[in-house]
C-alpha cells in the first residue's frame, strides 16, 4: 500500500511539471485561450445619467470585449412592471372604453441593441428565454383578463411602448472590431430616452456563438433626480397635502400677478400722451 | 430647449409646454371652458403620464381661470353671486354624479352611457346653439338672449318657484333653487362624462338661466376656479400627480393666453362668441363620434380623467 501511494505522487509530480514546463515554452497560445474563454465585460460612460431641471437627453456609450467571432448583444432593461390600461371593446356598432386591462412581466424598460437582426445569429428559443426581440415581449407578457382580442392587445402594448421610447429594438446599433492581440472590441452609442423615468436599470452584453448565448455581463445605471427637480420631487411624497395648497396658492398668484401686470401696462400705454386710452378699462362694460 | 419634469419624471421641450398652455389658455379667456378638455390629451400625447397630464393641468388651470376671471371681474363680467350658488350646485351634482358612476359600473354598462351621454349632449347643444346664434346674427340682432329693457327671469312655473332672487350682474330674477338644481345637473353630467362641464355650463347659462353671454363666461371662470383648486389639494394627497414644474410652465402660456383670449372676446358680439363655442363643441363630438365608430389603431389607452 506504501508503495502504491508513492507512485500516486509521483505520476502527480510529473504531470505537474510538464504542465508548467508546456506554459513556459508556449506562452502566446496559452494566452489567446485565455482571451477565448474569457468572460464578455462591459463599461458605461457616465456609470449615472443626473436628472437635473434643464437636463436634455444624455448620451451613453456602452463598451467593453468580447470573444473574437462572436456576435454581440446589449439590453438595457428595467425591472419588470404591472401596468393598468383602459380596454377598448365593439359594443354593437361602436368601440367605447369597456373595464381595465392589466400587463405584467415585462420590463418597464427595454432596449435591445445589436449589430444585426438577433434571429440571425440566434435561436428562436434563446431569444425568447432572454427577451431579445418584440415576438419574445409579446409572448412573454402576462394579460388579465383574459379576452378574445389578447393577442392584439400584447401587439398594442408593445406597439405603444415603442411610440413611448420605453422599448427599442435597434438591430444596426453595436460594432465590433477584432483586436490584433486576440478577442473582440464592441461598442455602442445611444440617446438615453429623456421618457425614461428615474430608477435604476441594468446593462448587460451577451456574447453570442452557434446560436446560443455563451456569455454575459452586467452593469448597472443609476437615473437620479438632482437638485430643484430632487427637492420638488420629495417635497410632493413626503408633504403631499401642504405641497398641494402650495401648488394651488402658486398659481393663482402667478394667474391674479399676470392679470395686474396687463391691467397695469394698459393703464400706462393709455395715459402716453397722443394715444388713446381704453375708455372701457376698469368698468363694468355693457355686455352685448 | 428641454426641462425635466420632477413629478412626471420626463425631460418635454419648454416651448412645446408653454405653447400648448397658450392655446388652451386662450380658449379659457374667449370662451369661459376651463381647456382640460384638451390640454390632458395634448400633454400625454408629448410623453406626460396620464395621471399627472390630468392633475398637474387641473392645478395650470386654478392660474388660468384666475387670470381669466380677474380681467372678466375688472370688466364687470362676474357675478360673483349667482356663481356661488352655481359652484355649490356643481359641487353638488358632481358628488351624486360620481355614485352614479359606482352604480353605472356596478350594472356593468358606464362606459356605453357615459360615451353615448357625451355625443348626444354635445351634439344637441352644439347644434342648438350654432343654429340659433346664426339666426342671431342673420337678423342683425345684439346678442341678447331675452328682450332687452326688463328684467329677464323664469317665467311660468319657474317664476312662481319659492325663494325668488335677484342678480343684478347678470339682470336676471331667478329662485335660488333654479341655478343650483340646473348646475347640479350639469354636475353629475360632468362627472359622468369625467370632464369640469365648462363647455356645458356655459350655454346652461346663457339659454336656460338666461344669463348675457359675457357673464356666463366669467362667471363660469370664477367656478371653475375653485373647482380645480379643490381638485388640485386632492390630486396632491391622494395621488402625488401634481407635477408644479409642468403646471407652472402651462400656466405661464395659458394666464397670457387666457388674456388675449378675453380681450379678443370683447372684440366680438355674444352671437359670434356662441358659434365659436358652438364649432368646438361640435368638433369635440365630431372627434369622440369618429373615435367611437372606427376601429381603433390600438385597444389600449392609459387611464385619465379629464376637467
Amino acid at each position: 500500500m506504501p508503495r502504491r501511494d508513492t507512485d500516486v505522487t509521483r505520476v502527480i509530480r510529473s504531470s505537474a511539471v510538464l504542465i508548467l514546463l508546456l506554459a513556459a515554452v508556449c506562452p502566446a497560445s496559452a494566452g489567446t485561450a485565455q482571451a477565448d474563454a474569457a468572460a464578455p465585460t462591459i463599461a458605461l460612460e457616465p456609470p449615472a445619467i443626473e436628472m437635473g431641471m434643464f437636463s436634455s437627453g444624455t448620451r451613453l456609450t456602452a463598451s467593453g470585449r468580447v470573444a473574437d467571432g462572436a456576435q454581440v448583444v446589449v439590453v438595457v432593461a428595467g425591472a419588470d412592471a404591472r401596468e393598468s390600461f383602459n380596454r377598448k371593446a365593439r359594443f354593437g356598432p361602436i368601440w367605447i372604453a369597456s373595464g381595465q386591462v392589466h400587463v405584467a412581466g415585462v420590463p418597464s424598460v427595454l432596449h435591445v441593441f445589436s449589430a444585426m437582426p438577433v434571429d440571425a445569429f440566434l435561436r428562436r428559443d434563446v431569444i425568447d428565454r432572454e427577451l431579445l426581440d418584440a415576438t419574445a415581449v409579446i409572448g412573454r407578457m402576462a394579460v388579465a383578463p383574459a379576452e378574445a382580442d389578447e393577442p392584439r392587445i400584447r401587439e398594442n402594448y408593445v406597439e405603444l411602448k415603442i411610440v413611448e421610447g420605453r422599448f427599442r429594438f435597434d438591430a444596426d446599433a453595436v460594432h465590433v472590431e477584432r483586436l490584433p492581440q486576440g478577442g473582440a472590441r464592441y461598442g455602442l452609442d445611444f440617446v438615453w430616452p429623456s421618457t425614461v423615468p428615474p430608477g435604476r436599470y441594468d446593462a448587460t452584453v451577451y456574447e453570442c456563438r452557434g446560436g446560443e448565448v455563451v456569455g454575459r455581463a452586467t452593469a448597472g445605471v443609476a437615473v437620479r433626480e438632482v437638485g430643484v427637480a430632487a427637492t420638488v420631487r420629495d417635497f410632493a411624497d413626503s408633504r403631499a397635502t401642504v405641497y398641494g395648497t402650495l401648488a394651488v396658492a402658486l398659481m393663482m398668484t402667478l394667474g391674479f400677478g399676470i392679470d395686474a401686470l396687463v391691467a397695469r401696462f394698459r393703464r400706462t400705454r393709455g395715459r402716453r400722451p397722443g394715444r388713446p386710452g381704453d375708455p372701457r378699462a376698469g368698468k363694468a362694460l355693457p355686455v352685448h | 430647449m428641454d426641462i425635466f419634469l420632477p413629478v412626471a419624471g420626463v425631460t418635454i421641450n419648454l416651448f412645446l409646454l408653454v405653447g400648448a398652455g397658450g392655446m388652451v389658455g386662450f380658449l379659457s379667456g374667449l370662451l369661459g371652458v376651463g381647456g382640460g378638455f384638451l390640454l390632458t390629451p395634448i400633454l400625454m400625447m408629448i410623453g406626460v403620464p396620464p395621471t399627472v397630464a390630468a392633475a398637474s393641468d387641473t392645478n395650470a388651470i386654478v392660474a388660468t381661470s384666475s387670470s381669466g376671471m380677474a380681467a372678466h371681474f375688472r370688466l364687470g363680467n362676474v357675478d360673483l353671486k349667482l356663481g356661488s350658488v352655481l359652484l355649490l350646485g356643481g359641487l353638488t351634482g358632481a358628488a351624486i354624479g360620481v355614485q352614479v358612476i359606482r352604480v353605472l359600473r356596478a350594472l356593468g354598462n358606464a362606459d356605453f352611457v357615459i360615451t353615448v351621454t357625451y355625443i348626444v349632449v354635445l351634439g344637441s347643444l352644439g347644434t342648438y346653439m350654432l343654429i340659433e346664434s346664426w339666426q342671431g346674427l342673420r337678423r342683425g340682432a345684439m346678442a341678447s338672449t331675452a328682450p332687452s329693457g326688463r328684467r329677464r327671469g323664469g317665467a311660468g312655473l319657474f317664476g312662481r318657484l319659492p325663494l325668488q332672487m335677484q342678480f343684478p350682474r347678470s339682470g336676471v330674477q331667478h329662485s335660488i333653487f333654479l341655478p343650483f338644481v340646473l348646475c347640479a345637473m350639469v354636475g353629475v353630467l360632468a362627472a359622468i362624462m369625467g370632464v369640469g362641464g365648462g363647455f356645458i355650463m356655459v350655454p346652461m347659462m346663457v339659454y336656460l338661466l338666461r344669463m348675457p353671454m359675457h357673464v356666463a363666461i366669467g362667471t363660469d371662470l370664477f367656478q371653475i376656479l375653485f373647482t380645480c383648486a379643490g381638485l388640485t389639494i386632492m390630486q396632491a394627497a391622494t395621488n402625488h400627480t401634481v407635477d408644479v414644474v409642468l403646471a407652472l410652465i402651462i400656466a405661464a402660456g395659458s394666464t397670457i393666453g387666457a388674456q388675449i383670449g378675453a380681450r379678443v372676446g370683447r372684440l366680438l358680439r355674444g352671437d359670434q362668441l356662441k358659434i365659436v363655442l358652438a364649432i368646438i363643441v361640435l368638433i369635440v363630438m365630431a372627434k369622440m363620434t369618429i373615435g367611437v365608430i372606427m376601429t381603433p389603431d390600438s385597444l389600449l389607452s392609459y387611464a385619465a380623467k379629464g376637467h
